[in-house]
Order: structure tokens, then sequence, then C-alpha cells
């Protein structure tokens, strides 16, 4: 059993038991924000990479934290601030095209040792890294994190509505890659 | 979080083939990967942060040197401001005693941001004068001047006999063919020989026209060889024959 936001919060201002604090930070949404990043960046290691950025951005931008919003929702903020921007930096420091990158996440989806063309789920995986990046953020919450449109609004900085225009076009696009793969 | 059931049905009314695929994701992490994570990244971001701590500015400030800042800055403009009453105390004595109250005043709420945005706004527009007219009434004007002093220039320049005739009345009075014409052949060879000393006589000069000549001559047949020769001794001046002639 997990402790309490609030309470994590309390014990992490407090200068005796703040590594404590974190720690118990990092357990309860270790896993969250790691299958949040790894759907993003697909390969294990760039995953952990961006998810030790994330958790040095919380423990320095935490003291500053307001409790006014939830901190799951900042925590993703900052995951899906940082998953972007290491995927734009992988970007320029590659010399290939934008569509050799994404084929690149496809090619990487394929290496997987436990892939197989067969099942639905890696079909589906296959599809979302057709998407554009913004899109398949909102996908990804949406469909596996099953976020209401009104944290993601949130953690975006994006309209309801557009979050829903945004989500609804993601799934026709998928559903096209479906039926032609 | 959301129910899956609502989000199972909003799928269904955008995607049917969709919903019914699988959530679950596929990927897999290490094994134990998870176990000793918390850990590991506390150690690895207390340790960012003390290499952080580390690399920052080498330069270090007094303890409490912000805290008194603002202060000591003041109390420096103090002293200056102090200095500068000194110095007038000593060149003006009288000056700096004087009362500093501002005399002038301005009308009742001068300064309100209404009262001025007020009085700018009832301003009377000012007439807009457009500058083409302007500048298209001085080029006609400058043109008609212009063509003016052309014109008057031309009929000046091309009418000759009028200009002399109004501008000098000597210039009419004189002609170099009719006054040739009155010198005799003998003044002319005179001339052409001796260029630099001759000075002609002109013909109808007063000092010696033709009768004056005549009584000049009879007058000389009086005189006796004698009483010429004595006369040109006492008065004889080589160089100025013609001189003498004309006096």
């Amino acid at each position: 059993m997990h402790p309490d936001d609030k309470e994590l919060l309390y014990l992490f201002h407090q200068t005796a038991t703040r590594e404590k604090a974190f720690t118990a930070l990092i357990k309860k949404y270790q896993e969250k924000l790691y299958w949040h990043l790894r759907r993003l960046v697909v390969d294990h290691e760039d995953a952990n990479d961006v998810l030790q950025n994330v958790f040095i951005k919380v423990w320095n931008g935490l003291d500053s934290f307001r409790e006014d919003s939830q901190l799951y929702t900042w925590l993703y903020r900052i995951a899906t601030n940082e998953a972007l921007s290491f995927l734009e930096q992988k970007k320029k420091r590659s010399t290939v095209s934008l569509t050799d990158m994404e084929e690149g996440l496809s090619n990487r989806i394929k290496s997987e040792s436990n892939f197989d063309a067969n099942k639905l789920e890696w079909r589906l995986q296959l599809a979302i890294q057709q998407l554009p990046e913004k899109q398949r953020v909102v996908f990804n919450l949406r469909y596996y994190e099953e976020m209401p449109y009104q944290e993601m609004s949130r953690i975006l900085d994006t309209s309801e509505g557009a979050l829903k225009a945004s989500y609804h076009h993601a799934a026709r696009k998928i559903e096209e890659f479906l039926k032609n793969y | 979080m959301t129910n899956r059931q609502d989000i199972l049905l909003e799928l269904q009314e955008i995607s049917p083939i969709l919903a019914g695929f699988p959530v679950s994701t596929p990927y897999l992490a290490p094994v134990g990967y998870f176990e000793g994570l918390a850990d590991e990244l506390t150690a690895a971001v207390v340790r960012h942060n003390l290499i952080s701590e580390a690399s920052g500015p080498a330069y270090q400030v007094p303890e409490g040197y912000f805290e008194g800042f603002p202060e000591q800055v003041l109390s420096q403009i103090r002293l200056a401001a102090d200095a500068d009453a000194v110095e007038l105390a000593t060149i003006a004595p009288v000056l700096y005693a004087h009362d500093r109250t501002n005399p002038y005043m301005v009308p009742d709420a001068y300064f309100q941001p209404d009262k001025l945005a007020e009085t700018v706004m009832q301003q009377p527009k000012a007439r807009l004068v457009t500058m083409r007219k302007a500048r298209r009434w001085v080029q006609y004007a400058a043109a008609a001047v212009l063509a003016g002093v052309l014109i008057s220039g031309a009929y000046l320049f091309t009418d000759d006999s009028s200009s002399y005739k109004a501008t000098d009345n000597s210039l009419e009075r004189f002609s170099v063919s009719s006054e040739l014409g009155k010198l005799s052949d003998q003044d002319l060879m005179n001339y052409l020989n001796n260029p630099e000393t001759f000075i002609a006589a002109p013909a109808t000069t007063a000092l010696a026209s033709d009768e004056d000549m005549l009584d000049v001559k009879a007058h000389i047949k009086q005189v006796s060889d004698e009483e010429l020769r004595q006369y040109v001794q006492e008065n004889a001046e080589p160089y100025d024959l013609a001189v003498s002639v004309k006096e």
C-alpha cells in the first residue's frame, strides 16, 4: 500500500525524511511513468534514461510544486514533456529523415524479443507509431491510462474539445492501418 | 480515472475494430527491473544533485552579504546627499537656508489622468491640408516665372539695334567706317610706318582745323628764320613732336 500524496509531500519537505519520502514517491509512480514513457520511446534503455531525467526534475521542482493540482498530473506532465524532448533531440541528432525515424521506431518494435506480427497487440503498437507525436500521446493516455479528458487537458495544456478530436483522428488512422496491414 | 467501459463505448463509436483489440501492452521490462529501481533512482538523483551543487559557482560572498545590502546602498545615497548639502552651505549659505517650497501652482485636479485625457479630447481637430494641392500651385507659379524669363531673354538678345539704342547713345554717334573715311591718306601712311609713336590728328578736331592751319602758316611766314631757330632751340623736345602739334 502506497502512502497518500499529501503525506509524501509533507515528508519530503522535512529534511530528515526527504530522501525516504522521495523513494516512496518513486515506488508509487515508477511503473505507471515507465510504461507511459516506454510506449512513447519504445526502447527500454531510452525509457530508463528518460525516467531518470523525470525524477531528477521532480526532485528539483517538488519544493515549488503547488498542491492545488494533483501530484500524478504534474508527474505525467513532466514525463510527457521529457519524452517528447527526447524524441525531438533524437531526430535532430539523427542524419536520417523523419520518415526513416518513424520506420526506425517500427523496426525497433519488430526487434523486441517477444515480437509476434500475428498478435493484435503488436499490430496495434505498429499502428500507434504511425501517428504524429501529439496524437500518439493523447491516444496512449486515453486508451492505456484511461485518463479523463479533463486531466489530459491539464497535462498537455490543450482544450478538451481539441483532445477529443485528436483522439478521434488517432483511432480512425489506427483502424485504417490495421485494415491494410 | 474514467471507467474502462466508458472508454470502450466511446471507441466503439469511433472504431469498432479497435474496440475489440486487447488493451495490454506487449512490451517487456527486464526481470526485476522495478524491484530496486526506486533506491537506484533516489541514489542517482541525489548524486546528480550533489554533482550539480559541486559544479556550481566558484565565487562566494560573505555570509549575510545580501541581507544588509539594501540598507548599505541607501546609507551611501544619504551620505552623497549630505555631501551636496554641505557643498551648497559652503558656497551660498543664504541660498542653502532659503525655503525650497515651489511657489508655482497648477489648476485643480490638473494631474488627474481623466482630466488630462478630457482636455486632450476637447482640443479642436486641426484642419487637414493636403500637401499635394499646395505643391501643385507652387509648381505652376515656378513654371510661369521660368517661362517669362526665357521669353524676355530671347526677345532682348535677338533684337540688337533696339538694345544699343536703348542702352548707349555714345555708340549710336560713333561709327568706325565713317571716322576712318575722314582720315587723310598721309595720316594712315604715317600710322602704318610708325604705329607706336603716331597719334593721328582727327580731321574734325577743334585744335587744328584747316582754317587754323592757314592762319598759322600766314603767321609763320611773317616770322624771320632767325626767330624761328631761336624758338626751336629754346622749346625743342625731341620725342614730343606729336604732342606739340596737338597743343
